[in-house]
């Protein structure tokens, strides 16, 4: 079989030049700017696509990246159910919500098409492709609910992407990596946020508006960008209304509550997350899928604690649309 | 403290045991049944944070009752419930942030407690309260039944309750009016004039709604005509809607005054608040000139037709210039189509000439009105919209089909499979699919190979549906004209390896 008959090698360098060319000069006041043409985004769902996880999300990030700024793309993903679709080829950008697929297990078709396709240009984003293990467990609902952040890629990616493309590994991309500023830099304003968590979401949770992103690069190019669940804040329903509720985790401490944590007993289970600089945290569980409190590299403990209001959940939305902006102009730019 | 001696039982009945259970499917959730040594450090733990509540410490007593509020334990959850009369704030916000954590199990007599917590003196304790208060409000209402009250907030409660809706933070107010429907505490006519008069904008376009419902017009008429001269346009186009249905003679001057406001949907709001009033010729002219003025936001202009055209026998001169709405215009085109209808005249001919507009929402009309005129469902039809250089007709097209003859629908579904756009091909593929349109196998096997992905999709997904004979027909068929083609994984489950 042919896999890619039609590819036009030069399409992602000419999405590039006009991308480029626009992106300079971004302003969201200047409504008559070019548009660039950016075409469609790729959906990868193996199944029935009406049971597909955030099904408003895709969509409407691509609205509000089309509003927002030059980027001209088709709101409506087109899908495939495996990466040996044709379809993938022509699309500079594959989305996948790795939920959306239930066996990981490529077959040697699509290793080949996965990694022709990436060698060619294509960039493939693999949220909830960092799913900590307390996440997993053999049931993905909890990974598409709780956005975790750790420098690790799930196993099973791991396992895939060692056969796709076997000279590389996934690696962090850093705070300063071009991807947080692509069009939106830093944090929305958080001066709304409950005045006990703005310290630790600013500081700690989501510095400079970064997160935990993990790049696999193919000939030097950031190919393949993994990261924990975002699609769980960009949809919106008909009357432009968030579609999900979201709250904080928030790690908080208090007097004296490192030691008395070292002495609790927890009830639930112990896992181990990935810091970004490799060094480990020991998540405690009370019940399944939820932290209750951590013992971090440093020798402190500190308990999770989950806040819930209207003001956060404006917040955390905003945030996960502006990364998913900003991943977007990465792909079509890279 | 006691424990039993073998496990520890949490206060939890059977059924909710096994309800998270089903929630956790995987054995490192929780244990509700704990080994007796697990029991006995847990207990410990529990004890060291109900001793550090007696610290003088405020930290420390901060950081127990966060620890506490992990742990299910009746002595741990009545421990953090106390401390929400906790003297120093940053006690209470954990005592909160760790009670609502509890989620459904909250226990009705914490929900009791928290209501207080709605005029608490510290912000974030406020604010975190009354954003969870549907919970709150739930909770609370099923301790009054507990202790044999009538359903509702406990009496003693309604004070601090009315007390919130007055909060100088905005948020709080607007939680409390988010969640007012489940309070069912009676405010006074201040109370809601204050509310409905509230600087923040979000806070009175919440109020005014609700005020209106529960103060007379007369009382709030200050308020309405407030916001009708200094509001901004979303607030004057509240009050217009709000005083569609109010028959004091004040209700129509607002509406007057508002009818040549400079935005264009609040007069048009207006303006059909004024003609649902009075259905007479005045205001048909003025709606009938702002449509040929080319105004009326899309859904308003609509509305405004329909209830023109249902309301009232139009004289010919307005007749005459309703139809001639700039043509280009979809409110012409589209009282054309209504007009016929409400008329008794043919609409065929107004129908299908419409089918062919550049306008999307005509087209529209012009399709939902054929839906309903089985008459002209006949194969000329159907060529015409097969036709149609319009996607969205044609798509429409193979969904009339399931109102066509059976014989008819046969013979036609297959052509929309030939169609330029994969949508298209898509519905009808949904179409002969299930409808087992003959030789509907031959139909997915070529459906295998569109150039669409969708379609491919759906004829892949389709197998599933089927039974073995039908599968392993279109599996065969399929061979034939791909012999050399590698199964694409989606197939794979129905290969033979």
């Amino acid at each position: 079989m042919t896999i890619f008959p039609w590819l036009p090698r030069a399409r992602f360098a000419v999405v590039f030049l006009f991308a480029a060319t626009v992106l300079e000069g971004q302003d969201q006041t200047a409504p008559n700017v070019a548009r660039v043409g950016g075409g469609r985004i790729v959906q990868l769902v193996d199944g029935d696509i009406l049971r597909r996880n955030y099904p408003d999300a895709l969509p409407s990030l691509l609205e509000a990246a089309t509003e927002s700024t030059s980027l001209a793309i088709d709101p409506e993903p087109e899908f495939i159910t495996a990466f040996d679709d044709p379809a993938m080829m022509g699309a500079a950008m594959v989305y996948v919500n790795v939920a959306d697929r239930e066996n990981w297990e490529l077959t040697e078709g699509e290793i080949r098409a996965l990694r022709a396709y990436l060698e060619r240009g294509g960039f493939l984003h693999l949220d909830a492709g960092i799913s900590a293990e307390f996440l997993r467990g053999g049931n993905n609902r909890f990974g598409q609910s709780h956005s975790f952040a750790e420098w690790q890629v799930a196993p099973m990616i791991a396992e895939v992407f060692e056969q796709v493309i076997p000279d590389a590994a996934f690696a962090p991309m850093p705070r300063t990596d071009p991807v947080f500023r692509m069009f939106y830099s830093g944090l929305p304003d958080p001066k709304e946020l409950p005045e006990s968590i703005r310290s630790y979401v600013v500081n700690e949770k989501w510095p400079q508006g970064t997160y935990s992103f993990m790049a696999l690069a193919v000939e030097g190019r950031v190919a393949v960008v993994a990261t924990p669940i975002l699609a769980m804040g960009w949809g919106r329903n008909a009357l432009g209304q968030w579609t999900t509720t979201i709250g904080f985790r928030i790690r908080e401490s208090a007097e004296g509550l490192s030691e008395r944590l070292q002495q609790a007993v927890n009830t639930g289970t112990r896992f181990e997350t990935i810091r970004e600089d490799k060094r480990k945290d020991i998540i405690y569980t009370m019940e399944a899928a939820t932290p209750a409190w951590v013992q971090e590299p440093d020798g402190d403990w500190r308990i999770f604690n989950y806040y819930h209001t209207n003001e956060i959940n404006e917040y955390a939305h905003a945030f996960y649309s502006r990364l998913g902006v900003n991943l977007l102009l990465y792909a079509f730019t890279h | 403290m006691h424990f039993p001696k073998i496990a520890l039982i949490l206060p939890c009945s059977l059924f909710v045991c096994l309800m998270a259970s089903a929630r956790a499917p995987f054995s490192q959730t929780q244990s509700f049944l704990l080994e007796p040594e697990v029991a006995e450090e847990a207990r410990a733990t529990v004890e060291r944070g109900i001793a550090d509540l007696e610290n003088e410490d405020p930290g420390i007593r901060a950081g127990a009752v966060m620890l506490l509020g992990k742990y299910e334990l009746r002595e741990a959850r009545q421990a953090v419930i106390q401390s929400l009369d906790d003297p120093a704030p940053q006690v209470r916000r954990a005592a909160v942030i760790a009670a609502l954590d509890w989620k459904y199990e909250l226990p009705p007599s914490g929900a009791v407690a928290m209501l207080d917590r709605l005029v608490d003196e510290d912000l974030e304790v406020r604010r975190d309260v009354s954003a969870m208060l549907p919970l709150i409000a739930t909770k609370a209402q099923q301790a009054s039944l507990i202790q044999g009250g009538a359903l509702g907030l406990p009496q003693e409660k309604h004070g601090v309750i009315r007390q919130a809706f007055a909060d100088e933070d905005p948020f709080v107010r607007e939680n409390m009016l988010a969640a007012q429907h489940l309070l069912r505490v009676s405010l006074s006519e201040e109370h809601w004039i204050a509310l409905a008069r509230d600087d923040v904008p979000a806070v009175r376009r919440r109020a005014l709604p609700l005020a209106l419902q529960q103060v007379s017009f007369a009382s709030l008429y200050p308020v309405l005509h407030h916001w009708a001269v200094q509001g901004e346009a979303e607030d004057r186009l509240l009050v217009a809607e709000a005083v569609l249905y109010q028959r004091d003679q004040r209700a129509r001057e607002l509406l007057m005054d508002l009818s040549d406001d400079p935005a264009d949907e609040v007069a048009s709001a207006a303006l059909i608040g004024l003609m649902r009033r009075e259905p007479s010729e005045p205001w048909f002219d003025a709606i009938i000139g702002r449509l040929e003025q080319g105004q009326m936001a899309t859904e308003q202009g609509k509305l405004a037709l329909r209830l023109m055209l249902s309301r009232a026998p139009l004289d010919e001169a307005r007749l005459a210039r309703i139809t001639s709405i700039k043509r280009s215009a979809w409110q012409g085109e589209i009282a054309q189509i209504e007009l016929a209808s409400l008329m008794g005249e043919p609409l065929r001919k107004a129908v299908l000439g419409r089918i062919g507009s550049s306008s999307g929402d005509v087209r529209r009309v012009a399709m939902s009105y054929l839906s309903g005129l089985p008459e002209l469902l006949i194969e000329d039809t159907f060529w015409t919209l097969l036709e149609s250089p319009h996607e969205d007709v044609r798509e429409r097209g193979v969904a009339l089909l399931l109102q066509a003859p059976q014989g008819l629908s046969g013979k036609l579904a297959p052509e929309f499979l030939f169609d330029p756009a994969g949508s298209v091909r898509a519905a009808a593929l949904r179409f002969v699919m299930d409808r087992r349109v003959p030789g509907f196998e031959r139909m997915v096997a070529g459906a295998m190979t569109d150039p669409d992905a969708t379609v491919r999709n759906l004829a892949f997904n389709s197998l599933r549906r089927l039974p073995t004979e039908a599968q392993d027909m279109i599996i065969k068929l399929w061979r034939e004209t791909n012999p050399e083609a590698e199964v694409p994984s989606a197939l794979r489950r129905y290969f033979p390896q």
